[in-house]
């Protein structure tokens, strides 16, 4: 069963008493919420996830709630709780489903150190993985969610999760992050993007989310091998390049932007030198035009 | 064993790792616990020692090995840590004692194994203090307290120098200069503790405290306060430590007279009397009987409910009531994850330390 | 032989590495350090790798000399001192009083 299979009334039920399960790729969070915003957010952004009974493991518990005291009612807060505790400072009412989003980045980059896992976008195309690492600004949520308009599947907009033996990238699909010009950017390129209310005011501008296309969803289950490793650069106006990029500065590249490198030690420098070793490394540099940018990616793709 | 409710689906794991077998059921419930106990490194090297991850079903066993492996690249850590602080304070030539953690790890104790320990803590000689902070900041670390009323606060109050953190590899050193028995502020004497301290023969210079100090600092750690803060998880350690100093019989004979000599008789009660209550360990009955004269007045329930409620706190179940406690601030700890990454999707600095706990 | 110094790698078998294109990243377990070398100074880091009992200066200043374009041996012997000098912070090599 899937979320979009749950009635308006028992998706409100679950979240609000003993927690929606659902699975997101490798994982099981189980989230719960009183915010109207969660719930009608839950509904439009993981229709397609499967729901997970209790009888299964979960391996988050997550919820975003009001705090107790003034601020449950006059200018209005969420907390994000992880495991029964509250894990950061409080947002605003508002923001209560970008809080849960992080929350679940923060969970899954703190804790599932089975795989190594590096700050990137990553895509699919015939069982290959194109991996974005880029730190913010870098253009990379502009940049997958225009690819994924085009039919790349969506892996992930924010983490890779690499396999630590035979470098395989694993799926977690999940709603795409856009923040500011590049809200307006995507909704031009992608009018059919099922994309939530824009939420603006929190510390990085404004943040608006798009669905996971429900086929990026369902093939969850299915990996990727290397493929390609592009370091995204977005200046305005500029015109579209994509130059070689040394394995070295790539692998570099994934160090540091990798959250849990050194849990895995040795090994962490192996497999990343081996996915590395197995991908095509180039720069990317692109000035706006998404059609050219995608057209680049697809060549790729389609390069012998 | 004694009348005392079930604590918890974790307090029965770790005191029969065995059961934890393939027909075991609670791994979702198990796994909440131990993390929220800080106790899933410590489950997964039981585990695992015992041969018993192989079956554990997959999706929480990845939660089991990731643990190992975070546990692993701590204790590395934690070994060049110590190894960097060594080569700083040797041109000072003064003992230094490593304390808690960092203790477990270099002298190879059985905490070590599976703790995530995210400071170093040592322990100087009080007139060396000032030499130690200066070389310490030469060497690389900053106060992670600058404003003076922190500072006195630490100095004052704790007794020790406010945590200072080295710059480029962001680990936290905690310098004390001496132990604190109680909430009363009584010292424990140090030069008796520096006189019995054991030296590392693989870290020159460094020491860690005697078997039988060590057993009433892990004790007095613990019970400091009546606070309880990490209450179960200590318990563990401890009792660890009265797993591998009690084989030698000397331990058990030197310990109540040297409680008595420290000042420490009423926390070396405690930890026996809980050793006992929660894993059934069982001190020599003259030593039970020596520290009988420590035992706190009669109708000190409460202490019990404190212990067996944080022991139950891990439960999910329990969650509507935390709302009365302060927030849990994950500290900043010790592996070098990048920091400024790791706060990119949050719009605050969210990630502190645990709050110093209750003034005295 | 005061101008012919001895070189170790520091720690050998705590230290993996790869090439590409001439240039080395490298992963040293004994400081949790991962470095990315040049090709000179990867160049003189994998002789040193070569050598884990140690390496002299004149036998190592032949490898890399071999490995590149020749150049007058005194400026070759600076530029790889200075590499060493790098190294040897980066607690990846160090000079033996053999």
């Amino acid at each position: 069963m899937i979320v979009g299979d749950l009635a308006a009334g028992e998706l409100r039920r679950r979240l609000r008493g003993s927690g929606l399960r659902v699975r997101i790729g490798p994982v099981v969070a189980e989230v719960r919420s009183s915010f109207g915003v969660v719930e009608s957010a839950m509904a439009m952004h993981y229709a397609a996830h499967h729901v997970a009974t209790h009888a299964e493991f979960a391996d988050f518990h997550v919820a975003v709630s009001p705090p107790f005291g003034p601020r449950r009612w006059i200018k209005r807060q969420s907390l994000f709780h992880f495991n029964g505790n509250v894990a950061f400072l409080p947002l605003a009412a508002t923001q209560a489903f970008a809080l849960l989003e992080w929350g679940l980045n923060w969970c899954i980059s703190s804790h599932c150190h089975q795989f190594l896992i590096v700050h990137a976008a990553v895509l699919e195309r015939d069982g290959k993985a194109l991996i974005l690492p880029a730190p913010p600004g870098s253009g990379k949520s502009t940049l997958c969610g225009a690819l994924v308009a085009c039919g790349w599947r969506l892996f992930s907009d924010e983490l890779a999760l690499i396999e630590p033996n035979g470098d395989r990238l694993i799926a977690l699909p999940r709603p795409i992050s856009l923040k500011n010009e590049s809200i307006a950017t995507i909704a031009g390129f992608w009018p059919d993007a099922a994309m939530s209310p824009v939420v603006h005011e929190t510390a990085k501008g404004s943040v608006a989310y798009v669905r996971p296309p429900a086929t990026s969803v369902r093939l969850a289950g299915r990996p990727a091998g290397p493929g390609w490793i592009v370091l995204p650069q977005y200046v305005k106006n500029a015109p579209t390049e994509l130059s070689p990029l040394s394995r070295c500065e790539a692998f570099m590249r994934l160090v540091d932007n990798a959250f849990n490198y050194n849990v895995h030690g040795r090994a962490g420098f192996d497999t990343l030198a081996d996915l590395v070793a197995a991908s095509r490394c180039f720069r990317f540099r692109y000035g706006g035009d998404l059609q050219e940018a995608v057209r680049v990616f697809d060549a790729l793709a389609a390069a012998p | 064993m004694s009348g005392d409710p079930a604590p918890g689906i974790l307090f029965e794991a770790l005191r029969d790792v065995d059961r934890l077998g393939a027909a075991y059921r609670d791994w979702e419930s198990l796994i909440r616990q131990a993390r929220a106990a800080d106790l899933l490194g410590t489950l997964a090297v039981r585990l695992a020692t015992r041969d018993l991850l192989g079956h554990v079903p997959a999706a929480p066993r990845a939660h089991l090995t990731g643990a190992l492996y975070r546990c692993r690249a701590q204790e590395a850590a934690v070994r060049r840590e110590v190894e960097a602080v060594r080569g700083i304070l040797q041109p000072l030539h003064i003992p230094v004692i490593l304390l808690k953690g960092a203790a477990y790890v270099m002298a190879e104790l059985p905490p070590a194994r599976g703790r995530m320990f995210s400071d170093v803590d040592i322990l100087v000689p009080r007139d060396a203090l000032p030499a130690v902070e200066s070389t310490l900041m030469l060497g690389g670390y900053a106060t992670t307290h600058p404003h003076p009323y922190d500072q006195r606060y630490y100095r004052r109050w704790r007794h020790e120098l406010p945590p200072m953190q080295h710059v480029k590899r962001m680990t936290i050193i905690d310098v004390h200069h001496t132990i604190v028995a109680d909430i009363s502020g009584v010292h424990v004497d140090t030069a008796a503790l520096f006189a019995a301290a054991v030296p590392l023969a693989a870290v020159p210079g460094m020491h860690v405290l005697a078997p039988v100090d060590m057993v009433l600092h892990s004790a007095t750690h613990l019970f400091r306060n009546e606070d309880l803060t990490h209450g179960y998880r200590d318990l563990v350690d401890l009792d660890a430590l009265l797993g591998r100093f009690g084989a030698d019989p000397a331990f058990w004979s030197a310990l109540p007279a040297r409680a008595s000599q420290l000042g420490l008789g009423r926390p070396l009660y405690y930890a026996l009397h809980w050793t006992w209550r929660m894993f059934g360990t069982v001190a020599p009955a003259p030593v039970t009987a020596a520290v009988a004269a420590h035992a706190p007045p009669a109708g000190s329930r409460w202490l019990m409910e404190k212990l067996v409620e944080r022991a139950l706190r891990p439960d999910a179940r329990h969650a509507a009531t935390l709302w009365a406690r302060r927030a849990m601030y994950v500290r900043g700890h010790w592996l070098k994850m990048p920091m400024p990454l790791l706060a990119w999707h949050l719009t605050v600095k969210a990630f502190r330390r645990d709050e110093p706990s209750a003034l005295p | 032989m005061h101008d012919d110094p001895m070189w170790c790698p520091v720690a050998p078998d705590a230290v993996a590495w790869r090439e590409w294109e001439g240039e080395v990243v490298l992963y040293n377990h004994a400081t949790g350090d991962t470095h990315h070398l040049d090709p000179f100074g990867g160049s003189v880091m994998l002789s040193l790798l070569r050598h884990p009992g140690g390496i002299r200066m004149r036998a190592l200043l032949q490898e890399i000399s071999a490995g590149f374009e020749t150049e007058p041996i005194a400026q070759l012997a600076g530029d790889v001192e200075r590499v060493l000098a790098d190294l040897a912070r980066l607690h990846l090599a160090v000079r033996t009083t053999a």
